[in-house]
């Protein structure tokens, strides 16, 4: 992971629980909290923060990793406005994300860990996008679909019946337009 | 709010600062190294393309000597070709030539023309080699020859009225001309003679060169041999020969580019083959008799190059004068 994620995260836990959680969250963790943005970091020192932060404050883990999402896709809209302004509506902005998005992010960053994206049409409303990813944040992928559909203005559903948690290859996230 | 940890924040915030600043620093170095390769392979690239363009002048310059080379050659191959007689054919006499150069140019030349209104002089040479240094030497013999030239012919004949001594003159005269110890000049064979058409009488000397041939009443005899070729010896001794011809005789000088043909399968094209040509054609008009010799040579050679200069002559003496 990209020392800029860990940043984000810092940032939503300082602003949403203050300095004193973040640096108890480091005590307990042992990681110094030194992130460079454009540094790679190990996978598993993001998931030892979510696991203490979920300690710290008492919050599902699900939901932490959720408002996650949703706290960066801002950001990420600030650093890439371009990739927004492509786009008119939710679906056509989610289905540029595997063959557009992360393609430009891995062009700037070769050693960038992105997961995969599969999408399936059901109909004109309704669609699945099949998630994969040795670091199982399926549900960063939530907070980001979740972020991107106020951009967008737009109301949904959404189902997640198969879980990369629950033993399941791959999640399914499918999403349902509301008018 | 607890000191140590707004304490612990900013020891956060100047260790990320400090290790972005080095990680900048890296960055510029990585970036200034590059640009150094660049800088060097832009000029590598410069050099080579340099490397290029001479090479391109070198060779355009090449072709152009070679073009310019190749037309000087075929402009002396043509000049060559103009100097080489006509042939000749008149109550008393008749003289046919046959030439065949190896490369643009030859070594091999020869020329016939009346000295006064009753001798016909004829010449065949051999320049050693072939190519454009042995065509030199050839042109420069011809104009020594050339009797309306100020050259070594002209001298000769306002000198001697005594044939034997005019061609043993003559041909000693080109000794002295070519012979040069110091210097690597070219030498050559040849036959220099007379044919007094009054008489029959045919008077010439001969220097290193295959001998002439006789064709009469379908028989053929070799007149003399050999002599020293020109441009060996600085005193070669040259002598003359005679020998009354008959009306009806014919006459056949030939350098070794027809003897010495070769015939992978076969060999030597010979002087028997020749002969044996000449002899059964001895009866009919010397330019059949070419025909039958050339047609006979390129089947032999097996190709229309040859290795060697081609020549041959042939005189006829019908009556006397
Ligand atoms: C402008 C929009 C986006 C940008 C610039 C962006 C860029 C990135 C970057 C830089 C990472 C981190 C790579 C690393 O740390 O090595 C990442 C990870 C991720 N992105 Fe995106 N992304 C965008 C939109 C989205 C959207 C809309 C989704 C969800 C549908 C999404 C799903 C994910 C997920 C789930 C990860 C976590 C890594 C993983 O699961 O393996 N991204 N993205």
């Amino acid at each position: 992971m990209k020392g800029v994620v860990f940043n984000y995260l810092a940032e939503m836990v300082e602003e949403g629980f203050g300095l004193e959680a973040w640096d108890s969250i480091l005590q307990t963790t042992g990681l110094t909290g030194n992130y460079i943005a454009s540094e790679t970091y190990p996978d598993e020192e993001l998931m030892a923060l979510v696991d203490a932060a979920h300690d710290k404050t008492g919050i599902d883990k699900r939901d932490l990793v959720r408002s996650f999402g949703k706290y960066i896709l801002p950001n990420f809209r600030e650093q890439n406005p371009q990739f927004f302004e492509a786009h008119n509506d939710l679906k056509s902005f989610l289905l540029s994300v595997d063959q557009m998005i992360h393609i430009e992010v891995r062009k700037l960053h070769p050693d960038a860990a992105l997961p995969e994206f599969e999408y399936q049409d059901k109909d004109d409303s309704e669609f699945t996008m099949y998630y994969s990813s040795p670091r199982k944040l399926c549900f960063l992928a939530e907070g980001l679909i979740e972020a991107s559909a106020e951009h967008f203005g737009t109301k949904y559903e959404l189902e997640h019946p198969e879980c990369m948690h629950d033993g399941a290859e791959r999640c399914a996230l499918k999403i349902r337009l509301l008018d | 709010m607890n000191l140590e940890v707004l304490k612990r924040a900013y020891e956060r915030e100047k260790a990320r600062r400090k290790k972005a600043e080095s990680l900048l620093e890296d960055k510029s170095r990585e970036l200034y190294l590059s640009y150094q390769e660049l800088e060097q392979s832009h000029q590598q690239l410069k050099k080579t393309l340099k490397n290029q363009e001479k090479q391109q002048a070198e060779l355009t310059r090449l072709i152009s000597t070679y073009t310019s080379v190749k037309d000087d050659l075929e402009l002396a191959a043509k000049l060559q070709s103009d100097l080489l007689p006509d042939p000749v054919e008149t109550d008393t006499h008749a003289a046919y030539g046959y030439f065949q150069p190896a490369k643009f140019v030859a070594g091999d030349a020869f020329d016939f023309y009346m000295l006064s209104d009753s001798v016909f002089a004829f010449y065949i040479i051999d320049v050693e080699g072939h190519g454009t240094a042995s065509a030199m030497t050839s042109f420069a013999i011809h104009s020594q020859l050339n009797p309306k030239s100020d050259g070594i012919c002209k001298r000769n004949l306002l000198k001697y009225q005594n044939h034997s001594e005019a061609v043993c003159a003559t041909v000693t005269d080109l000794n002295n001309t070519f012979y040069n110890p110091e210097s690597k000049n070219k030498y050559f064979t040849m036959i220099y003679g007379m044919l007094d058409l009054t008489n029959g009488r045919i008077t010439w000397c001969q220097a290193g060169h295959p001998a002439l041939t006789l064709y009469t009443n379908n028989k053929s005899v070799e007149l003399g041999n050999g002599g020293f070729p020109v441009g060996v010896l600085n005193e070669p001794g040259y002598e003359s020969l005679q020998h009354e011809l008959q009306p009806g005789d014919r006459l056949a000088l030939y350098s070794d580019g027809i003897t010495e043909c070769y015939n992978q399968a076969e060999g030597l094209f010979g002087k028997e083959r020749l002969d044996s040509i000449l002899r059964h054609h001895s009866s009919t008009d010397p330019k059949h008799s070419i025909r039958a010799v050339r047609e006979a040579l390129f089947t032999w050679n097996q190709s229309s190059e040859f290795t060697d200069d081609v020549t041959l002559l042939l005189i006829d003496f019908k009556r006397f004068l």
